[in-house]
């Protein structure tokens, strides 16, 4: 029996020695091909450079013979299109969770959660599709009635599309964190004389705030990191721009073209997209511990 | 018969006129979806007096003490027959404003809810929602008048902003009945206010139910057959969704009519 109990013991902590070690190594070499990149191009010019053309040509001594890696438009598109997603994402899932948690009956919340959250399940190239097909031509029909022209690859389709996808996931979360809420604090709010939205208002949601706050950041670390949506209704082109309507490109569509074809992974090109995954890895890591911080404090404060 | 049963019956003789009925209750009945909770209730809530709810769980003190502020309505599938009059109003009339009725009919949990706010912010919360106050002069005024009304305010009073939550079990149930007195209601509903508290606190909270009952309406439901006779002045007894009996506390507790509240009382069932 103890040999039994051992063997389970070993097995369990090798699993979770291995699981460590791969997201150590992982970093490990992700770090170690960044510093590469950043021993030929200068951390400076990554971090402030706005120009971003990585494509070299084959012979040096032909015409834009060294790529120039300025990051800046690479994340500020991706900056710009989180920002949409978001604008999209957070009211859409905060008001569908206070409605499923509060003001929905049982029955309803019972059929509707599951079907939302079937959302989260659908492919993330699906809702490229989507984007493409959709709500690209859509978006630019508008635009056009209002007088707008609307790039067909744009920030605001990208955006849009990946707020839609982001949703659930902040939806899910909320719902949760809402219904954690004691059913006692907002008994005692209605039993005072609250209305149902000053008892949401006033008690459920700054006792729900550091969850919700939790929930939106896992939101913008997802559209950070999305890759399908933005290839495919974004574009490629780094355009400086703060414009919705443009065309825009992110770290992870740069980091896909660079690294799509045959390449050998010793040019600055191919370093290059180390450098943008690290630089996420490092913006998800600070996000995830901002959130830890606001869900701790509060935790002191009320708990 | 306790002293206070002494002193209320001998006031009683004194003025020798009826007491004042500020709430009550007839031919109530309760359905939660096809199951009936409630067979028609008849109650009379006296004004200035306490009444205690007893009876074995699942009885339906609850569910009658929730149709007082009609709490109910907030419950799934709850349907309720007869009618509910407070001062002589019928508080199931269809134009009723029940945010108007509850500042009027406060309640306190059995286990203490203070918000996740400050304690100031927990007295205030009512009294913000109903704009009792005109200018915040006012507003913390009335915190502290609701806080000394429930012997907080020397407790608390150095520290009105930290967390309501972060008082002891009995400091925060004094709390959440000075948030229920701070709207100024007429009756105060308390559903076990004392189950989750120690034996000191408990003390401390029939205290404050004596003390309260010279300007409140108190309805409370205790499983603690001595706490019924120790606040009380009138008891009614619940069984099966029935009042098998109700009347003077002294009377319940010394001289029950029905073999029910008898062995009820007297610990056999419950």
């Amino acid at each position: 029996m103890a040999k039994y109990e051992k063997l389970i013991r070993a097995t369990l902590l090798s699993c979770t020695m291995l699981s460590v070690m791969i997201t150590v190594m992982v970093v490990a070499s992700v770090f170690s091909e960044t510093m590469r990149f950043f021993s030929n191009v200068s951390v400076f010019n990554f971090f402030f450079g706005t120009e971003w053309s990585p494509q070299t040509a084959i012979r040096p001594d032909q015409a834009g013979g060294s790529g120039t890696f300025g990051a800046v438009p690479v994340f500020l598109g991706t900056f710009l299109v989180t920002l949409i997603a978001m604008a999209v994402a957070a009211p859409l899932g905060l008001f569908s969770a206070i409605y499923l948690s509060v003001y929905a009956s049982p029955r309803f919340r019972l059929w509707a959660k599951p079907v939302l959250e079937i959302l989260a399940g659908v492919p993330s190239v699906v809702y490229g599709y989507f984007a493409v097909i959709t709500m690209a031509p859509m978006l630019r029909e508008f635009g056009e009635t209002i007088g707008l022209s609307i790039a067909s690859e744009s920030a605001l389709t990208a955006g849009t599309v990946m707020g839609i996808m982001i949703t659930p996931y902040v939806m899910s979360i909320s719902e949760d964190v809402i219904s954690a809420v004691p059913k006692s604090l907002s008994m005692g709010s209605l039993a005072i004389g609250a209305t149902e939205s000053e008892t949401v208002k006033k008690v459920i949601l700054p006792a729900a705030l550091p969850g919700i706050v939790s929930a939106l950041l896992l939101g913008v670390s997802r559209g950070v990191g999305e890759t399908m949506v933005v290839v495919m209704a974004a574009g490629m082109a780094a355009n400086l721009t703060i414009n919705p309507l443009e065309s825009v490109t992110t770290a992870t569509v740069q980091i896909m073209t660079l690294l799509v074809g045959d390449h050998e992974f010793d040019s600055d090109k191919t370093r290059a997209a180390f450098a943008l995954g690290f630089s996420l890895f490092i913006m998800t890591l600070i996000l995830n511990i901002v959130a830890l911080i606001i869900v701790k404090k509060y935790r002191e404060r009320y708990d | 018969m306790s002293a206070k049963q002494t002193a209320i019956e001998s006031s009683n003789m004194e003025n020798n006129q009826p007491l004042d009925i500020r709430m009550k209750t007839r031919d109530l009945s309760v359905f939660y979806d096809d199951k009936q909770a409630l067979f028609d209730v008849n109650l009379d809530i006296y004004k200035n007096r306490v009444t205690a709810l007893i009876g074995p769980s699942g009885c339906g003190k609850s569910t009658f003490m929730r149709c007082l502020n009609r709490m109910n309505d907030y419950v799934d599938g709850c349907r309720i027959t007869g009618k509910v009059r407070l001062d002589g109003f019928n508080i199931y009339k269809d134009n009723v404003d029940t945010i108007l009725l509850r500042q009027k009919v406060g309640m306190v949990f059995q286990k203490p809810n203070p918000f996740p706010k400050s304690i100031f912010e927990n007295v205030a919360y009512g009294p913000k929602i109903h704009k009792l106050t005109s200018s915040k002069d006012e507003l913390e005024e009335l915190v502290m008048k609701s806080l000394k009304r429930v012997g907080l305010w020397d407790e608390v009073s150095d520290r009105l902003s930290s967390p309501g939550t972060s008082l002891s079990g009995g400091q925060q149930q004094r709390l959440c009945i000075a948030r229920a007195i701070a709207t100024e209601p007429e009756v105060v509903l308390m559903d076990e206010p004392c189950s989750a508290l120690d034996p000191i606190a408990t003390a401390r909270i029939e205290e404050l139910i004596a003390e309260l009952e010279q300007q409140y309406t108190i309805v409370i439901i205790t499983h603690s057959m001595q706490q019924a006779e120790r606040v009380s002045d009138y008891t009614a007894f619940f069984h099966l969704g029935k009042i098998i009996e109700s009347g003077d506390t002294s009377k319940i507790f010394n001289d029950p009519e029905h073999q029910k509240t008898k062995d009820y009382i007297g610990g056999k069932f419950g």
